[in-house]
């Protein structure tokens, strides 16, 4: 069953042409003199209770669609269809006090829990934020909440009166989690959430994440640059490159069978242990080209082995694959070339078996 | 140093040793978690010469805050005996009979010198004139309220005027005339300080948050305004002051002069300060549920601006205390019957008088005092702020 | 086998206002030529300050050598003793950058935004080769060429600033190169990179390590990059080994409790299984466990643990472990082979 079926296909969230252009200001008297293409054109939707892991390197812009989300940056162009009780509502262009009920149910946690923790107030206290804001319960009622979001975190109590610089990487952090929860948020944007975090404590908070996400369910979208991360968390995997969706797929037949050639470097790039020896692989040349000058055609094609002439004059739209409707490729050559996966299906089957 | 390599063998044969050695040093607690606040607190007490500013400051400010009870006599008091008298000894020692004595002084008389015609003063000796302390004098009135006539110390008799800084032209003492233009020339510096803070950091939050044309339009005004040289800037501020001002007032004038260049400079630094922490995730995640404007300013950016923005005002104080001594002294700043500092030091404004009657000078080395310990104690406040650094 | 260098149980203390941290507590290894050691461990374990500690990098007022020993051996001559020498002195000059070299994790804070890439790759050979300043340049291109940065008779002239990301990663690699180190300690050398750099990156310091016959520390928390590149591999913790093996031994069948839970806790495509994370995080400089560094946090904890540091209990011929668990005196509750 697919991430979509069992959602029963009820978009949450429905993406349209997303863009959002940063101007480029130079001179005395500010001009524009370009834009920042950081999201260009951009649809995807989000099922409820499904988690989607955005991949792709910096630069790529998965950062900003997910600040978009959350309204911290308002889109040049493009949909945002959320779906609350009285319908779907666009949020993309909504002002600071339409957008106040919908923040209620769109929270973020943020990469850097030493950043996104102000170090001058109590833990209790940043919990408690949100509440305040949204003027919810009396002062008591907050209290008892917080603590309850201190267990549930894994915390405990006590830690209501301590300031952040008190606790470990990963307690901070499990106060964001606690933090973005507060409010009862249906849909949580997961920005990096681990990437700064020891691999022992980051498997707890991935593990806290997966516990809070059945127990309240959330939906996700993780945002994260760690392949292996993202195949832990996600059911639903979109690769991104320069401000465009290259691939969507289920998180299985990315790692199975990759239908963009860049998805398909991406996993040839991830570090991998060959016992006995040296690994063979092919590597990606150069450098993710600047987001002010994207090239023409498909965006991909400076990089890419298989680049044709079309690739550099037309942009590949994102569609499904006529054999396989789950997967959304953009990409002129997706039926023509065979790409190297990270693990064959047999393969897979050995790992499992040999783990197991 | 321990014997934890070699081969397999002589390790576990050594395994004792270490255990024993292990033992030992693992007793005692050699790491002791800190707060911020302690860490601050004792980056400060390293900092000797912030610390003994700092307390230099305190003892100066207690002493102009109750001046009448310090000075010996009121700024007003005046002698025409005794004009230009040069600073009276304090003495223990009797000079003749080498007897010690409780702190005493001899009067001094003026005597015309015919052939120069300037008044020469020497001491008389034949009588002792014991310092007294506690001693009932002129009255005044202590913090504005408490009418008193007991100065810390003074001459045991009226008639005869113990002047340890030497007198004025109208042979006004120049030790209390300091401690009372103290109050002036202090306060200025925090008043000016006070308003620069004010409108600096909110000027600056409010063009380092919204940024767009008011920002523009604020940086471009703060460039002009400092463009201009300082001293001229603030003397035709000054001179635009109306002459037939009472004195308080034109004193409230000199410090809104003084502040109008300062809160350039400790806006600019709210400005970037905001710029950055603006960009904290911790302020992102308060815009994310909906946080107002006004909170995120109260909540986020102000506490965490508090302690660089104290620093910058700690070290603005000795710019304006600079300021209104220079107006002052070349005679545009606060008028008498008020006194201040620069006010005083006017009377070394010509250089006979600097030969004739050097303690003129003394009002300076208050200034400078005063100027140095700021500095000082700014800097230990800016390390101190930072705790975390070495 | 030619051993190349033989850090025997070091020490390093930083003394600061808070008191004492034993940031390094007790590491030993040796480095053969044309093989890869790698260490791996979390933040706070000393990885990185065993290697400024080779490098003698520290200031002398911070941070002190409190034990142990450094052996570095050269081509020729007698071994020298690092931990003795001065960390200003002209002897240990000549030996950083020219026969150890070092990578560090953010490039761009390593370049001297100032100065063109040639003039500061030109600086390293000046200083160590007795060469011309033309030869210096023609040698500046050459290492450029190599750790393959386009068009390197135009890139020698710029500034670190117009080069990206990997590009200064590349530079770096090439500074380090330049005078032909018999050792490259490469700290976090991809932590700041993307994963497709990342991959470029490690090819090529292994290309040139297996050309040049080159020992290498590669110091990462990421087990991945250790599975790719070690050949041997110690495992910190609080600054101390506690394993070091074989990088198969250490993926296939690792020994300390510590990591075992590494593994457990590490995210592996293809496996579906839930991550079984270590409990707890790792102490701060104020709570350290007195007896095992691990004990606090390890599932399998025994009296004997918190009460007394382990040994290193000798599993193989490149093989030991710091655990009480192998020590065959101790009546353990389960087997531990």
């Amino acid at each position: 069953m697919t991430p979509a079926e069992k959602a029963g296909a009820d978009a949450i969230l429905e993406i349209q042409d997303l863009r959002l252009h940063f101007p480029i200001k130079a001179g005395l008297l500010k001009k524009t003199v370009g834009y920042v293409k950081a999201v260009d054109g951009v649809s995807f939707d989000v099922y409820a209770g499904e988690t989607v892991g955005l991949v792709g390197e910096s630069g790529s812009g998965k950062t900003t669609i997910g600040r978009c989300i959350v309204r911290l940056y308002k889109p040049t162009t493009g949909s945002m269809h959320f779906r609350t009780e009285a319908g779907p509502v666009d949020i993309a262009q909504l002002d600071k006090r339409e957008l106040l009920p919908i923040r209620r149910d769109i929270q973020m946690l943020f990469q850097d829990p030493n950043s996104s923790l102000n170090a001058r107030i109590r833990v209790g206290d940043i919990i408690a934020e949100p509440l305040e804001i949204h003027a919810i319960g009396t002062a008591d009622e907050r209290r008892s909440r917080v603590e309850d979001l201190l267990e549930q975190v894994g915390l405990g109590a006590e830690m209501f009166n301590r300031f952040p610089h008190q606790l470990s990487g990963g307690q901070r952090q499990r106060v964001g989690v606690a933090r973005a929860l507060s409010i009862e948020p249906r849909f949580v944007i997961c920005d990096e959430p681990v990437s700064a975090l020891d691999v022992s404590v980051q498997a707890q908070v991935l593990n806290l994440l997966a516990d809070l996400q059945e127990e309240l369910g959330l939906t996700y979208v993780f945002i994260a640059h760690d392949l292996s991360v993202v195949e832990y968390i996600s059911d639903r995997v979109m690769v991104m490159y320069l401000g465009k969706l290259m691939e969507t797929a289920p998180t299985r037949k990315i790692f199975e069978k990759p239908a963009h050639p860049y998805t398909e470097a991406l996993l040839n790039s991830i570090p991998k242990r060959a016992p006995g020896g040296h690994r063979k692989r092919f590597v990606l040349t150069g450098d993710i080209p600047s987001p002010v000058n994207p090239p023409a055609g498909c965006v991909f094609h400076t990089r890419c082995q298989y680049a044709v002439e079309i690739c550099r004059t037309e942009t590949p739209p994102l569609k499904p694959l006529p054999e396989d409707p789950e997967t959304s490729v953009a990409c002129h050559l997706a039926e023509e070339v065979t790409l190297q996966p990270y693990y064959t299906a047999e393969e897979r089957r050995n790992l499992e078996s040999s783990r197991a | 140093m321990n014997n934890l390599e070699g081969s397999g063998d002589e390790r576990r044969f050594n395994l004792f040793g270490i255990r024993k050695k292990n033992i030992e040093s693992g007793l005692k607690d050699e790491y002791q978690l800190l707060t911020v606040r302690q860490l601050m607190i004792r980056k400060f007490l390293r900092n000797r010469m912030a610390l003994l500013s700092f307390i230099a400051l305190v003892i100066i400010y207690a002493v102009t805050l109750f001046a009448g009870f310090f000075a010996p006599y009121t700024a007003r008091d005046a002698d025409s005996k005794l004009t230009y008298s040069p600073p009276m000894a304090i003495r223990l020692q009797d000079p003749e009979t080498g007897h010690f004595h409780l702190p005493f002084f001899y009067p001094l008389r003026g005597k015309r010198n015919m052939e120069t015609f300037q008044l020469e003063y020497v001491e008389e000796r034949e009588e002792r004139i014991p310092i007294q302390f506690f001693v009932k004098g002129e009255p005044y009135t202590a913090l504005g309220i408490i009418v008193w006539d007991v100065h810390l110390f003074g001459s045991s008799d009226p008639a005869e005027r113990l002047h340890i800084m030497g007198s004025d032209v109208r042979g006004r003492d120049l030790f209390s005339r300091i401690i009372y233009g103290g109050q002036v020339s202090l306060s200025v510096g925090i008043f000016g300080v006070l308003i620069t803070i004010a409108v600096g950091s909110v000027i600056g939050t409010l063009s380092g948050y919204y940024g767009g044309v008011f920002d523009n339009v604020v940086q471009r005004l703060i460039e002009t305004i400092r463009s201009f040289p300082q001293l001229p800037l603030w003397m035709a501020l000054a001179a635009a002051i109306p002459p037939q001002w009472p004195p308080e007032w034109v004193y409230a004038g000199i410090v809104v002069v003084l502040a109008f260049i300062n809160w350039t400079g400790l806006s600019r630094e709210a400005r970037g300060l905001v710029l950055s922490l603006k960009e904290r995730d911790y302020v992102h995640a308060a815009e994310a549920s909906g946080a107002s404007t006004a909170r995120i300013v109260r909540v986020h950016l102000i506490p965490n601006m508090a302690s660089h923005i104290i620093v910058t005002a700690t070290l603005a104080v000795p710019v304006t205390i600079l300021g209104e001594s220079a107006l002052s002294f070349l005679g545009i700043g606060v008028r008498p019957p008020m006194v201040s500092w620069g006010l005083l030091l006017n009377d070394a404004i010509k250089i006979q008088n600097i030969v004739l009657y050097p303690w003129t000078l003394f009002p300076g080395l208050f200034i400078l005092v005063a100027v140095i310990a700021y500095n000082f104690l700014g800097d230990g406040l800016r390390d101190m702020v930072d705790p975390f650094s070495r | 086998m030619e051993t190349v260098l033989e850090v025997d149980s070091l020490k390093t203390y930083f003394y600061i206002e808070q008191g004492v941290v034993r940031a390094v507590d007790g590491v030993s290894f040796a480095l053969q030529a044309g093989k890869t050691l790698g260490i791996v461990g979390e933040s706070g374990c000393g990885k990185s300050v065993t290697s400024r500690t080779i490098m003698r990098l520290l200031s002398p007022n911070l941070a002190r050598i409190v034990a142990g020993s450094i052996k570095y051996y050269p081509a020729e001559g007698p071994p020298i003793e690092l931990t003795q020498v001065d960390p200003y002195g002209d002897q240990i000059r000549d030996i950083r950058g020219n026969e150890i070299a070092m990578i560090f994790q953010e490039p761009m804070t390593s370049l001297n935004p100032v100065y063109t890439i040639g003039q500061q790759i030109m600086e390293a050979i000046l200083l160590h080769q007795d060469v011309s300043k033309e030869e210096a340049r023609e040698r500046a291109i050459d290492v450029l060429r190599l750790v393959g940065i386009p068009l390197p008779e135009r890139r020698v002239d710029q500034y670190p600033h117009e080069f990206s990301g990997g590009m200064r990663q590349r530079a770096m690699i090439a500074m380090a190169l330049s005078c032909n180190p018999r050792i490259l300690i490469a700290d976090e050398p991809t932590t700041a990179l993307d994963v497709t750099i990342e991959a470029q990156i490690l090819e090529l310091i292994q290309q040139i390590q297996q050309d040049n016959h080159m020992a290498l520390i590669m110091i990462t928390h990421d087990l991945n990059v250790i599975g790719e590149v070690a050949d041997h591999v110690i495992v910190m913790y609080l600054g101390q080994v506690v394993e070091s093996a074989p990088v198969d031994d250490i993926f296939d069948n690792p020994k300390h409790p510590y990591t075992q839970g590494l593994l457990n806790s590490l995210p592996m495509i293809g496996r579906d299984k839930r991550l079984e994370p270590i409990t707890g995080s790792v102490p701060g400089p104020h709570e350290r466990p007195r007896g095992c560094p691990f004990a606090p946090r390890c599932p399998q904890v025994m009296d004997v643990c918190r009460a007394e540091s382990p040994p290193r209990f000798v599993l193989g011929p490149a093989s030991d472990v710091a655990c009480w668990l192998y020590d065959e005196t101790i009546e353990v509750g389960h087997d531990p082979g």
